[in-house]
């Protein structure tokens, strides 16, 4: 699977289409060229098959031709009155000359001459072979002579081991008296006329079965082939009556001959065979196949260059318009919108290329609409609009709120015109906004010189309160470094609120509701009253346990029946000076000791505290309560709490 | 007292062959018609092949130590035409010491030999016209085989007997000899194919004084290799 898969996974288009061309083309021209091939060679075999055949019927008339050419001149001989009287003189020497004259005056058709009486008995032999009386094959041509109407037999019969095609030829004076056997040799002279003809190689072996050895000695008499070759035939070719209808392929010296054989002489397994074996060169015979294979591959090749160039301009016209699609996409990817497709074809790639084109201008104008939002809201809750659909409602979410304002600003702004109040407004906001943004949290509005921030949503962070206590640090310290006697106040609660979309159908607006926002408007106005530049929740305390914190006191805020616990962020645990723990110490025991109702003690130590501290404000607050709670004391059940009648 | 008129052994009739094959069948259907002159025999041998077909142009001769010699029997003269490239007739008798003629019939040359032993010659080549007349003389009795050696297929006998006793058979196969002094007798039978040396058969016979005998051979004949005549001249592409 793997293997496949990455066998068949190309890095390009191109490279896919050669591939399956050259799979497609591959097996169809191999498939021609091997039918083709095939055929072709069993045609060759097939013209060779003929071409042996032929050259040993050639082979056969020949040496017919020859015969009855000797046939011819042995029978004008009988005719001849000369000898007639010669034969009647019974004088074997002058028959001798005669028969020599004979086979002079015969252009070599006849090379030997035999005649014997009708029992058999020889009168001259030419060849000189020393028989009295006709024996072995001889007296069997003579009795197929015999058994002839006309008296005519032929045969092959070796004198010498050279095979001689004879005949016979009956001698009447005017009855017959005698036979007279003809002969001429199947010697070199014989093959190189038949090779003339057939342009086959000729050869005439004789196997001669020696008593005492096994396999019969095998000699090649004449051949028109080498001597290595004839040494090869000997030794590769096979006799016998199984071989004679079938070919044998002979490998020479130089070349591969297809072989015939034909039975000359003799039987299976006789004492002499004599063979003729006709061959034909194979590779003579091939040529045209071989030529014609170069031509056919030739012609692949050239199939394959055309094909491969069709498949380079076919992919160059899918893959250049796709490449220069690629380049577009990525460049919308990386957000640049304002490139087109310039795609000419009106194929499927034209239409791809137009979509692409209206996607980038779809997505353009989403960005330039997100750009816009983000401008007008967050770009958190940009996102929230863009990517949720927009319905009217919201979730129950757990969220820290921050209410910003900015104590001084009204001050700040008498005598100055109204241009350079909002563009001193717009530097303050965009300051706190900056820094909202940067601890992940996100202007829900701005209301004048307040700011109000959402931390947790719409997206939930896991240090949530913790950036919003980072940013409250950063909004102070930001508003004291502009040194323009601005300062922030802060308050930050966290706590359930309904997250949503609030507002009509027709527009609607990205907020949070509930009583935590509501809390955390209240403690951003109660900075006032302590002189604190913050104020956050018990929620958010815990919620940001890394930074240290003093307790403000308890308040039952306006319309709110439950008592909160509110502290005042001093900065991040374990930086804080030593005169700020001692106060924050001291500041605790009054705290106790008002919360518990020793009136004297409590007004001693914040009476103290306003003498030694800063913040003198924070702790009259609680002397002049201390006053008034000596002339009222509070209910029994008093935890320490204050309850705001307004907000 | 009817006694049998012809002598014949089987040993004897073996003795004939040399292959020891029983060659000549004598049908002893012989019969004797007794007639009351003495001096006037005639007997008719009969001859058959194996098949008992009638075999024609064979030589019944009776040889005897006491027949008259041959040239008291007067010069005999033979003629042997030559009609449409044919000798006319095949076979013919001449006693020792006659002579045979060999007119041409045909209107083209012809060319007659022998190289018999009993007669060896040759005419030069020669025509119809008369002042081309060859005669050759018979002296060695045997059997000259003449052939023409222009036309190969021509071939004819001449049997030169030693006795005047001689008939050549007939269609039927029959050969008869009349006037025959009664006595003992050897009889040749001599055939171109009889498959014998020679191709002459012989046995003894004895001839009865009076009456008519009649003696029927069977042949035992060889296969006959001959030329076979050339196809005509108006048969042929050129003329």
């Amino acid at each position: 699977m793997s293997l496949a898969s990455s066998l068949f996974s190309f890095r390009s288009f191109r490279s896919r289409l050669i591939v399956f061309l050259l799979a497609l083309l591959i097996p169809v021209l191999g498939g021609i060229f091997y039918y083709v091939n095939t055929n072709n060679t069993e045609y060759t075999e097939e013209t060779i098959n003929s071409y042996l055949e032929l050259g040993a019927d050639v082979f056969d008339y020949t040496r017919d031709q020859q015969a009855l050419t000797l046939q011819a001149i042995t029978n004008s001989l009988t005719w001849d009155f000369g000898f007639r009287a010669a034969f009647a003189a019974n004088d074997p020497a002058t028959l001798f000359d005669a028969a020599l004259n004979v086979m002079d005056r015969s252009f070599d058709s006849a090379d030997m001459l035999l005649i014997t009486d009708l029992d058999g008995r020889v009168i001259i032999d030419t060849e000189t072979q020393g028989m009295d009386l006709l024996e072995g094959s001889w007296l069997q041509l003579l009795n197929a002579a015999d058994a002839d109407e006309d008296g005519h037999a032929e045969m092959i019969i070796t004198i010498d081991g050279l095979p001689f095609q004879v005949i016979t030829v009956p001698l009447y004076l005017p009855r017959q008296v005698a036979w007279i056997v003809g002969g001429f040799a199947l010697d070199q002279e014989f093959v190189e006329q038949v090779k003339e003809t057939t342009l086959s190689e000729v050869s005439i072996v004789k196997l001669e079965q020696m008593s005492g050895s096994e396999n019969p000695d095998l000699e090649v008499i004449v051949s028109t082939l080498t001597r290595s070759d004839q040494s090869l035939l000997a030794e590769q070719m096979l006799f016998g009556d199984a071989q004679l209808a079938s070919l044998q392929r002979i490998r020479a010296m130089s070349q591969d001959y297809t072989s015939l054989l034909r039975r000359l002489y003799g039987q299976e397994g006789g004492v002499l065979q004599v063979f003729a074996v006709i061959q034909r060169s194979y590779q003579e015979n091939s040529e045209n196949v071989v030529q014609f294979r170069s031509l056919l591959i030739q012609f692949y090749l050239l199939v394959l260059v055309v094909s491969l160039l069709a498949v380079l301009f076919l992919a160059r016209s899918i893959a250049t318009p796709l490449s220069r699609l690629v380049g577009v996409v990525k460049k919308i990817e990386e957000g640049d919108y304002d490139k087109s497709v310039a795609v000419e074809s009106r194929d499927e790639i034209g239409v791809l290329a137009d979509s692409v084109n209206s996607m980038a201008r779809g997505l353009a104008e989403k960005e330039k609409v997100r750009d816009l939002l983000g401008k007008v809201v967050s770009h958190q809750i940009a996102e929230q609009l863009l990517n949720n659909p927009i319905e009217l409602g919201g979730e129950e979410r757990v969220a820290t709120i921050l209410f910003s304002d900015i104590r001084g600003f009204t001050t700040f702004c008498e005598g100055l015109p109204p241009k350079e109040v909002l563009t001193a407004l717009n530097i303050v906001l965009s300051t706190i906004s900056d820094i909202v943004e940067s601890h992940q949290g996100v202007v829900d509005k701005y209301n004048g010189d307040a700011v109000m921030a959402l931390f947790g949503v719409p997206i939930k962070g896991e240090h949530d309160t913790a950036n919003a206590m980072a940013a409250l640090m950063e909004i102070t310290q930001a508003l004291e470094e502009m040194d323009s006697g601005l300062s922030a106040c802060v308050g930050i609660t966290t706590g359930v609120v309904v997250a949503g979309n609030l507002g009509s159908s027709n527009r609607m607006n990205y907020s949070v509701i509930g009583d935590t926002v509501n809390l955390s408007a209240r403690l951003e106005g109660l900075t006032r009253l302590y002189n604190v530049s913050n104020i956050v929740s018990e929620a958010s305390r815990d919620e940001a346990p890394n930074f240290a914190y003093r307790e403000l006191d308890i308040v039952c805020v306006a319309g709110k029946s439950q008592a909160v616990r509110i502290f005042e962020l001093l900065g991040v645990e374990g930086e804080l000076s030593d005169s700020i723990k001692a106060e924050v110490a001291a500041y605790a025991q009054a705290l106790n000791a008002y919360r518990s109702q020793n009136w004297e003690a409590a007004e001693q130590q914040f009476s103290q505290l306003r003498i030694k501290c800063d913040n003198s404000q924070l702790y009259q607050v609680f002397l002049d309560r201390i006053e008034k709670f000596k002339e009222n004391p509070p209910a029994p059940d008093w935890q320490g709490e204050y309850v705001f009648a307004s907000k | 007292m009817v006694t049998s008129n012809m002598i014949f052994t089987g040993s004897r009739s073996t003795s004939l062959h040399e292959k020891g094959r029983a060659l000549l069948l004598i049908a002893v259907s012989s019969f004797a018609l007794c007639a009351p002159l003495a001096s006037a025999q005639q007997i008719v041998i009969r001859l058959l092949d194996d098949d008992g077909t009638a075999v024609r142009d064979a030589v019944v001769e009776l040889l005897s130590d006491s027949a008259v010699a041959p040239t008291s029997l007067g010069m005999q003269e033979a003629e042997i035409d030559q009609q449409n490239k044919e000798f006319v007739p095949t076979v013919t008798t001449l006693v020792a010491g006659g002579s045979a003629s060999f007119p041409n019939s045909d209107d083209i040359l012809h060319h007659v030999y022998s190289f018999s032993s009993a007669k060896t010659f040759d005419t030069p080549l020669y025509g119809s016209d008369a002042s081309s007349e060859y005669r050759e003389m018979f002296d060695v009795p045997g059997v000259v085989e003449i052939g023409c050696n222009i036309h190969d297929w021509m071939l004819a006998y001449i049997y030169v007997g030693e006795s005047g006793l001689m008939a050549i058979s007939d269609e039927a196969g029959e050969a008869q000899l009349a006037n025959i002094p009664p006595g003992e007798y050897r009889l040749r039978v001599w055939h171109s194919r009889l498959d014998a040396p020679k191709n002459s058969i012989e046995q003894d016979i004895v001839i009865a004084a009076g009456g008519s005998e009649a003696v029927e051979l069977t042949l035992e004949l060889a296969r006959d290799r001959r030329v076979r005549r050339a196809p005509s001249a108006n048969r042929k592409r050129y003329r």
